[in-house]
């Protein structure tokens, strides 16, 4: 329905934007209308407008607009993993950043670059490359904006060396959701490298970043200065083979996987904690069967036949994956290569068979480096749910994972068949454990209804036991709604945003409302 | 897992096992699509520099989602299921047309998951055209085919005449083991007259015993089945291959890659068996290079780039759910680099993530201005290789990079692979 206010705003943001980078065609609104999850999937709902600003001060033009108009706007990345950034209310506007698409520096010396929001981390990535330098590849894919992987947590295979994805944000171009623009870190000194990123004053990343961040809650950041690595791999990333069924090898002596098995996830936990204390490789994780399914096959059937199979259950039950990374020189990846032969024989880890590790280094793990084939989990069965994400103990961990594993076993169906689907991932060399589980379920209406239904009960016992085991994430847009109260965060929150954005106009109901 | 300890599998039997022999389901395609965004980009594997990191011309210039595969999926399951109308909106049009059919965003598609995007377009083409009617600008290109059998609005009677005076067979009155299905383009195109004939000469060099149906040849249909005339394409398909088994042909040779992919992967469908082969005219003589009946005399000193036409490359295999996208990539490649002199640079994207050169899917007749955006980006990546010239296979790949050289300041060469190896035999 194109009201006068409808016409209104349209009129504005064509004159902001000029009329080829302003939609209200219902044809290209539908495009805006879901994202991945469950509740967006089974009720979509497209915006009165998509916008393709270029600049900070199109960006800057639009929120004020919004303020005035009292419109919300939407920011989105590369509009994967949105997490109920799905318009909930009338007259929404996204932010489309298609047309903020460049790497703006690389410094080689300083080891930094600084991006816009539609470049890829796979674009990062290759540039980075190419001068020695690394970032970390997210589960979603490097497919997907890595500025807003970034804020959102940037749950990187690497991070086990190179700290959560978060951690690596220098400075930031951030439009807030009052329309002001407010420089952090480093980008405040026009003048200065990109190094650092607290203050000056108060350093303001935490109120954007973390788990989940703020899902848009509070403002567009329309530039990011990113941390880059060390990187002893070759300049473009190396593959061989067609399309699906592409191959990786890593030069051997810079990086060297060890893929091992013990009879229970508390005792590759522990091994993983000795790994951490040795301070050795880049990635360390336990990664669960359904997983190495997911990210091996390369069609619904071979994905089914080998889970009926038993393939990776028989040889990969509680498997740590450990990935040496030469980063200073070859003797360093020899050094690390006794130290961790030490600590698997001492642990009583057991190798996998030959056949398994290529099958799994040459197609699956070096995804770890470059992309991980994450959308994949999502095409065996349509879609798939998560119960619990924690960042906690890797011990803690473990025991959430138990719970999981209760929750799986009790709703399957229509849970379908995934083992217990318990990852573990070591960050920043074990002083932070993660772990996550998620599930296939077949994607129609009555199944993921059906699910949701159960979940929501399951999440309603688990508040009244003070959100014991970290379920809320699979709820997404409600992370914070309901996770605050529990922990106590959420008047902090609420009079962030209430402060930050008077109006209400960035990404309601993100990231809590403030009634 | 589960109440009964028995594996709990997927009720609905197409998530275990893709099934290509059934009839197309748009809505399951549209539906499944999770928004992860892989049409839009090639693999990340692959990825080798900020500049060519995109597959999909379409959304790279039109930046909203809707002109995206994924986009397309949202307007599909809009339309099936009833919230919307073909003609409510008259961006559908632009959405689904201004798209070169290139097969890219299906290509990524296919490494994520089971599916035939490339295929949904197609369908929401055909159902908008039998709705809407074929696109104004596509209009003379259906008519050119109802009224003369072909997509350029000439006689029947010029379809041979690149032909008089080289002494070829006239397969209907002759036998011959291979039929030269020469193909609108070729045929045709007074610019492409010399290909055609250095394409007769090198045959008749190679001592390969074929023919030509002259004036009886008609279109492969492959334009038609992109833009949605989907009846016009079938009559096109039924006819040719009655009549290729009418005459007992067993190889179906063609230089033209629209020709091959359409013949090789579409005719398939209309449930009638093919009784001959398609080969590439890169394929034959590939194996004539190997088997020493081609030969290369002269140098040619020249560094050259390959562009992999999408026809004769990602589209010219029916799909089988995860073996790899098959095509036509090494012949070429291996005859450029048998012939003396010349050094191959590769581009950034290749073979089964090959960026569009910006003809297809009925772009080059309807929406030049996008035809020849994607095509300058394409010789720009063909530029960064530091290579001399650019080869390919395909008159539409080019007439549409001819079309874009002739406005770049810098400019670089243009070859019919057919046309270089002339220049050594």
């Amino acid at each position: 329905m194109k009201d006068k206010k409808h016409t209104r705003i349209f009129d504005a943001l064509s004159s902001i934007l000029g009329r080829d980078n302003i939609a209200d065609d219902p044809s290209v609104m539908i495009g805006y209308s879901r994202d991945w999850m469950p509740e967006a999937t089974m009720n979509p709902n497209p915006p009165a407008f998509v916008a393709l600003p270029c600049c900070v001060e199109e960006v800057q033009a639009i929120v004020k607009l919004a303020n005035r108009l009292k419109f919300p706007f939407i920011p989105v990345g590369s509009n994967f993993w949105s997490l109920n950034t799905v318009p909930v209310k009338p007259y929404t506007v996204v932010l489309d950043p298609k047309r903020m698409n460049r790497i703006l520096e690389i410094n080689e010396k300083d080891m930094y670059a600084v991006i816009e929001p539609y470049v890829s981390h796979a674009q990062i990535l290759a540039e980075a490359n190419k001068r020695g330098l690394y970032l970390g590849a997210p589960e979603a894919g490097a497919q997907a904006s890595s500025l807003a992987n970034h804020v959102f947590q940037a749950a990187w295979g690497v991070s086990h060396r190179l700290g959560m994805g978060y951690r690596n944000i220098l400075s930031m171009e951030w439009v807030l959701p009052n329309g002001e623009v407010l420089k952090t870190g480093s980008l405040t000194a026009p003048r200065a490298a990109r190094l650092w990123g607290e203050g000056p004053g108060p350093d303001l990343r935490g109120l954007i970043r973390g788990s989940y961040g703020v899902m848009g809650g509070f403002g567009v950041v329309t530039k990011m200065t990113v941390k880059l690595h060390p990187y002893p791999g070759p300049k473009v990333f190396p593959c061989e083979g067609i399309l699906p069924a592409q191959r990786s090898k890593m030069p051997p002596d810079r990086f060297a996987w060890y893929l091992f098995t013990y009879p229970t996830t508390q005792k590759a936990v522990d091994a993983m904690y000795e790994i951490c204390q040795a301070e050795i490789a880049g990635n360390c994780s336990k990664l669960p069967t359904s997983y190495l399914n997911w990210w091996w096959a390369k069609s619904g059937e071979e994905y089914w036949e080998t889970w009926k199979e038993g393939y990776w259950q028989k040889n990969c039950n509680n498997m740590v994956a450990v990935c040496l990374w030469g980063f200073t020189s070859p003797k360093q990846l020899e050094y690390e290569k006794r130290v961790l032969e030490d600590i698997i024989e001492e642990t009583g880890g057991k190798k996998v068979p030959d056949e398994v590790y290529d099958r799994i280094v040459t197609n699956i793990a070096n995804s770890w480096i470059r992309t991980a084939y994450g959308p994949r989990v999502i095409a065996r069965s349509g879609t798939f749910m998560v119960f619990s994400i924690q960042v906690d103990t890797m011990d803690s961990n473990v025991k959430t994972l138990k719970h999981s594993a209760d929750f799986l076993d009790k709703y399957s169906p229509p849970i379908l068949d995934c083992d217990h689907t318990d990852w573990i991932h070591s960050y920043e060399m074990g002083h932070l454990g993660y772990e996550e589980d998620m599930f296939p379920i077949q994607k129609t209406e009555e199944e993921l209804g059906s699910l949701m239904e159960s979940f929501t009960k399951v999440m309603q016992k688990d508040l009244k036991r003070k959100h014991e085991y970290n379920i809320a994430p699979g709820l997404g847009a409600m992370y914070h709604q309901l996770a605050g109260p529990v922990f106590g965060y959420d008047k902090l929150l609420k009079g962030i945003k209430k402060s930050l954005d008077p109006n209400n106009v960035s990404c309601p109901p993100q990231p809590i409302s403030p009634e | 897992m589960g109440k009964q300890n028995e594996m709990v599998l997927p009720k609905d039997t197409r998530y275990m096992k893709y099934p290509v022999d059934e009839p197309f389901d748009p809505r399951w395609t549209a539906w499944n699509c999770s928004r992860c965004s892989y049409c839009k980009w090639i693999d990340p594997w692959r990825v080798k520099s900020w500049k060519y990191a995109r597959i999909c011309p379409q959304n790279k210039r039109f930046m909203f989602d809707a002109y995206s595969a994924q986009g397309k999926c949202d307007l599909a399951l809009a339309i099936i299921d009833g919230k919307m109308n073909w003609e409510d909106d008259p961006r559908i049009k632009d959405i689904l047309f201004q798209c070169t059919m290139c097969g890219g965003c299906d290509v990524m598609d296919k490494t994520i998951r089971d599916a035939e995007v490339l295929k949904l377009q197609k369908w929401m083409r055909a159902e908008y055209v039998k709705k809407m009617g074929v696109i104004p600008e596509h209009r003379p290109l259906v008519d050119s085919v109802k009224n003369y059998d072909n997509v350029w609005m000439q006689p029947r009677s010029k379809r041979n005449a690149w032909a008089k005076g080289m002494k070829i067979k006239d397969i209907v009155k002759e036998k011959a083991e291979v039929l030269l299905f020469v193909g609108c383009t070729y045929g045709l195109s007074a610019e492409l007259d010399k290909t055609i004939t250095n394409i007769a000469k090198i045959l008749k060099k190679c001592k390969i015993d074929f023919g030509i149906l002259g004036s009886r040849e008609i279109c492969c249909g492959s334009p038609l089945e992109k833009i949605g005339a989907e009846s016009e394409f079938e009559r096109m398909a039924t006819a040719n291959v009655e009549m290729f088994n009418k005459l007992g042909v067993k190889t179906v040779l063609t230089p033209c890659a629209g020709c091959y992919g359409t013949i090789n992967a579409e005719y398939d469908r209309f449930n009638i068996k093919k009784d001959f082969e398609v080969v590439h005219i890169t394929e034959l003589i590939e194996q004539s290079i190997a088997e020493g009946t081609l030969t290369f005399k002269k140098e040619v000193p020249l560094t050259v780039t390959w562009h992999d036409p999408c026809h004769l490359g990602r589209l010219s295999r029916p799909y089988v759910p995860g073996r790899e996208i098959e095509g036509v990539y090494e012949s070429p490649r291996n005859i450029l680099r048998a012939i003396p002199g010349v050094q191959l640079y590769e581009m950034e994207r290749i073979k089964e993530y090959a960026w569009c050169c910006g003809g297809g899917g009925g772009v080059y007749t309807a929406f030049k201005d996008f035809a020849q955006w994607t095509a300058l980006e394409r010789l720009e990546e063909a530029k960064d290789t530091g290579a001399q010239a650019l080869a390919t296979s395909c008159p539409w790949c080019e007439s549409n990079l001819g079309n874009a050289i002739k406005g770049m300041e810098e400019k670089i060469g243009l070859y019919n692979l057919i046309d270089l190896m002339a220049q050594a035999i």
